[in-house]
C-alpha cells in the first residue's frame, strides 16, 4: 500500500528498486466455518465476517474490494475488524491470525487472510480442517516494494541495488536476514501485480 | 504442462493441505533432485488453490493441474532450488565399517555442516561451527570403524562380570598393599576419562566414529575407576595414598592441548605402560577377584593402545614434522617432572609386596625382583611401541627413558 501511496505523491517518479520473492502473487482467501450456511459469495451478506487491520492489502482491503467486483453487497456484511497490527500494512501478519482464530472460534462465520498465513498455519498444524475450509480465492496481485526518492542519486540506487541482488540463501549470514525479512531472494521491482489494489485505494478515498 | 514428466506420483485422496496432505507431499519433494517434478493426485477441492500457495510460500514451482478423471486433480510440482534434497540415499547397515564402506571419510570436513550426519543432505546456509579437528588426515585412522566395532562389541558390567562374592580377607600388609595399588589405578584412569573427553567436542561430526570411539574407551574408563575403587574399599586398610608425582604426572597429561599429542602421552607411552603394569598385577592378584577385574581392565586397555597407535602411526605417515613435535612434547613433559622423585613411593613398595606375596623377607626380596623386572619389561614395551608407531630404535629409547616414572 505504501508503494502505491508513493507512486501517487510522486506523480510516478519515485525510483522502484527491488522486492521480495515472496511479495510476488500473493492472493486472499475467503475462509468460512463448514457448520455454516455459506455455499457461495452472495451467501456472505448478513453474516458476519472477520478482516484484518485496515491497511491490511491482504486481509482487508482486496479482499472487500474483490468480494464487491464480485457482485457482493459488502455494506450488507457484518464486518469484524481486528486492529491488531495498526501501521504494518498487514506485513506481521497477526491480525490474520486474530481472524482465523475467530473462525475457529465461532465468533465470526468467515474471515479473510492472505494466502502464505493461510498455507503457513496449515502447515504448521494450526488449522483444524473439520472446522474450516476456503470458500474462495482472490486473484493475485503484489505486496511491498523498495522504494527511492525521485531525487536520488542514481549511484546510489545501483549501488543498494547491487547488494541486495547479491544476497544468497546459501550464504549462512545472508540466510538470517533473508529469513527475518521473509524472502529467499530479491526480485527485480514489477507495477503490474499493483492495479488492483490502486483502484481499491482510489474508490475507498473517493467514498471518504 | 502435458510435456512435463513427473518422476513421482503421490495420491492425496481427499486430504486437505492442512489435514495431512502436506505429510506425503513435502517427503515425496526432498525424495527428488532440484528440479525433479512430483505428481499431486487430489479430490480435495480446497487443494487446487492451497497447493499454489503453498508452493510459492515454500518457492517451490507450481506448473499446473489437469483434471484427471472427474473430481480428480493432477498437479505437478517441480522441486525448489532452496531445498535440500535425499534423492540417492545408499541403504543403511548395521556394523560401522559397513557404514563407513557407504559413507567415507571426507579429506576435509566443513565446519558449516555442524551436527549432520555424513551422508545427509545439508541444506545451505547453515551456521558455522567451532570445531578444529577438521582434517581427516589428523583425525581418522583407517582402523577407526573395525576399532569401533570391538570396542562395542567388547563392553562388560561391573557388577555382573565380576565375582565379587569371592572377595576374602587377606593378611593385613597385603590388604594395604592391595588397596593403595587400586587407589593408584583409580587415580589414573580418571585422568585418562578427562583427557580424550576435552577433545570430543573438536571432532568434526563427519568424522564422529572417532569421538564414538573416544566415548566408548570414557565408559572403560569410569568402569574401570568404579571396580579399582570398589576392590579398594574391599579392603580393611581403606583408601591409600595420592602423590605428588601422580598428581604432576596427571595435570601434564591433562594440559596437553593437541590431540595427537595427548593421545601419544596418554594411549601410546601412559596406557602402554599400564598394560605391563596390570599383567603384573593380574599375576600377582592375592585373589580371584583381582585378576578378573585387572584381566578385563586389561582387554579394555589393550583396545585403547591400538588406537593411539593407529591414531599416531597414521598421523606420523601423513606429517613427518610430527616425530620432532612429539619428542618435544615428551621432553617437555619430562622437564616439568625433573626432580619431582621416581615411581610413587607408596606404589613401590605395594607393588613389591603384591609381588613378595606377604612380608617374609626372603618373600619380599623375591618381589623386589619381580618389581625390578615389572621396570625393564616397561621399557622394553615401550620401545616396541615406539617402533611399530613409526619411530627409530634410537629415538624410541630415548623417549622410553624420558616417559614419566609414574608411568601415566
Amino acid at each position: 500500500m505504501a508503494h502505491v501511496r508513493v507512486r501517487q505523491r510522486t506523480g510516478g517518479e519515485s525510483h522502484s528498486l527491488a522486492m521480495r520473492d515472496s511479495d510476488r502473487d500473493f492472493r486472499a482467501k475467503v475462509i468460512v466455518r463448514r457448520d455454516s450456511d455459506i455455499k457461495s459469495l452472495k451467501d456472505l451478506e448478513g453474516k458476519t465476517l472477520a478482516v484484518g487491520t485496515a491497511d491490511s492489502t491482504q486481509a482487508r482491503i482486496l479482499p472487500l474490494y474483490f468480494l464487491a467486483a464480485q457482485g457482493v453487497d459488502v455494506a450488507r456484511i457484518n464486518v469484524m475488524p481486528f486492529e491488531s497490527d495498526p501501521g504494518k500494512h498487514g506485513d506481521t501478519g497477526s491480525s490474520e491470525l486474530d481472524v482465523l482464530r475467530a473462525v475457529h472460534e465461532r465468533r465470526a462465520d468467515a474471515g479473510t487472510v492472505g494466502d502464505l498465513v493461510w498455507v503457513n498455519e496449515q502447515a504448521a498444524g494450526h488449522i483444524d480442517v473439520n472446522k474450516v475450509e476456503p470458500l474462495w480465492t482472490t486473484p493475485g496481485f503484489d505486496h511491498c516494494m523498495f522504494d527511492a526518492h525521485p531525487h536520488l542519486a542514481a549511484e546510489k540506487i545501483e549501488a543498494f541495488k547491487r547488494a541486495l541482488f547479491a544476497m544468497r540463501w546459501e550464504n549462512p549470514q545472508h540466510r538470517r536476514l533473508l529469513e527475518l525479512e521473509g524472502l529467499r531472494e530479491w526480485l527485480p521491482a514489477r507495477e503490474e501485480g499493483y492495479r488492483s489494489l490502486e483502484e481499491a485505494l482510489a474508490l475507498q478515498a473517493q467514498r471518504e | 504442462m502435458s510435456n512435463e514428466v513427473a518422476a513421482i506420483a503421490v495420491d492425496g485422496g481427499d486430504l486437505p493441505l492442512g489435514g495431512g496432505l502436506l505429510a506425503l507431499v513435502r517427503p515425496a519433494l526432498t525424495s527428488l533432485d532440484r528440479g525433479g517434478v512430483l505428481a499431486v493426485l487430489s479430490s480435495a477441492r480446497s487443494v487446487s488453490d492451497d497447493l499454489p500457495s503453498w508452493c510459492r510460500a515454500e518457492r517451490h514451482e507450481y506448473l499446473g493441474v489437469e483434471e484427471i478423471s472427474p473430481g480428480v486433480n493432477r498437479h505437478l510440482i517441480s522441486r525448489s532450488r532452496f531445498s535440500a534434497s535425499t534423492a540417492h540415499t545408499l541403504p543403511g547397515s548395521l556394523s560401522s565399517r559397513d557404514t563407513v564402506a557407504l559413507e567415507p571419510f571426507p579429506a576435509n570436513a566443513d565446519p558449516a555442516t555442524g551436527f549432520a550426519r555424513r551422508g545427509a543432505h545439508v541444506e545451505q546456509g547453515g551456521p558455522g561451527y567451532p570445531f578444529t579437528l577438521n582434517e581427516r588426515n589428523h583425525v581418522v585412522p583407517p582402523e577407526i570403524a573395525k576399532l569401533y566395532d570391538q570396542a562395542v562389541a567388547a563392553q562388560w558390567e561391573a557388577n555382573r562380570d565380576i565375582p565379587w562374592s569371592k572377595v576374602k580377607s587377606l593378611p593385613a600388609p597385603l590388604e594395604v598393599a592391595l588397596a593403595q595399588v587400586m587407589t593408584f589405578l583409580a587415580e589414573n584412569e580418571l585422568s585418562a576419562l578427562y583427557v580424550p573427553s576435552r577433545f570430543i567436542a573438536r571432532i568434526h561430526p563427519h568424522f564422529a566414529e572417532v569421538a564414538m570411539l573416544l566415548a566408548t574407551q570414557l565408559a572403560d574408563e569410569a568402569r574401570h575407576i568404579d571396580v579399582f575403587l570398589k576392590r579398594a574399599r574391599l579392603c580393611q586398610s581403606g583408601l591409600g595414598v595420592s602423590s605428588v608425582v601422580t598428581s604432576r604426572s596427571l595435570l601434564s597429561l591433562l594440559q596437553s592441548d593437541d590431540f595427537t599429542e595427548a593421545t601419544f602421552l596418554l594411549s601410546v607411552l601412559g596406557e602402554g605402560t599400564f598394560l605391563d603394569l596390570l599383567s603384573f598385577i593380574e599375576r600377582f592378584a592375592p585373589d580371584e577377584v583381582t585378576a578378573e577385574l585387572t584381566r578385563r581392565a586389561k582387554n579394555d586397555e589393550t583396545r585403547h593402545v591400538h588406537f593411539g597407535l593407529a591414531h599416531v602411526r597414521f598421523g606420523l605417515a601423513n606429517d613427518a614434522s610430527l616425530y620432532k613435535r612429539l619428542e618435544d612434547t615428551v621432553r617437555r613433559r619430562s622437564a616439568t617432572l625433573h626432580g619431582a622423585g621416581g615411581v610413587p613411593a607408596p606404589l613401590q613398595d605395594s607393588l613389591t609386596i603384591l609381588a613378595a606375596g606377604g612380608i617374609e623377607p626372603r618373600s619380599v626380596s623375591r618381589g623386589h625382583e619381580s618389581y625390578r623386572e615389572l621396570l625393564e619389561t616397561m621399557h622394553l614395551s615401550r620401545i616396541k611401541r615406539l617402533q611399530h608407531a613409526g619411530f627409530s630404535l634410537e629415538q624410541a629409547e630415548t623417549l622410553s627413558h624420558l616417559h614419566t616414572p609414574n608411568f601415566m
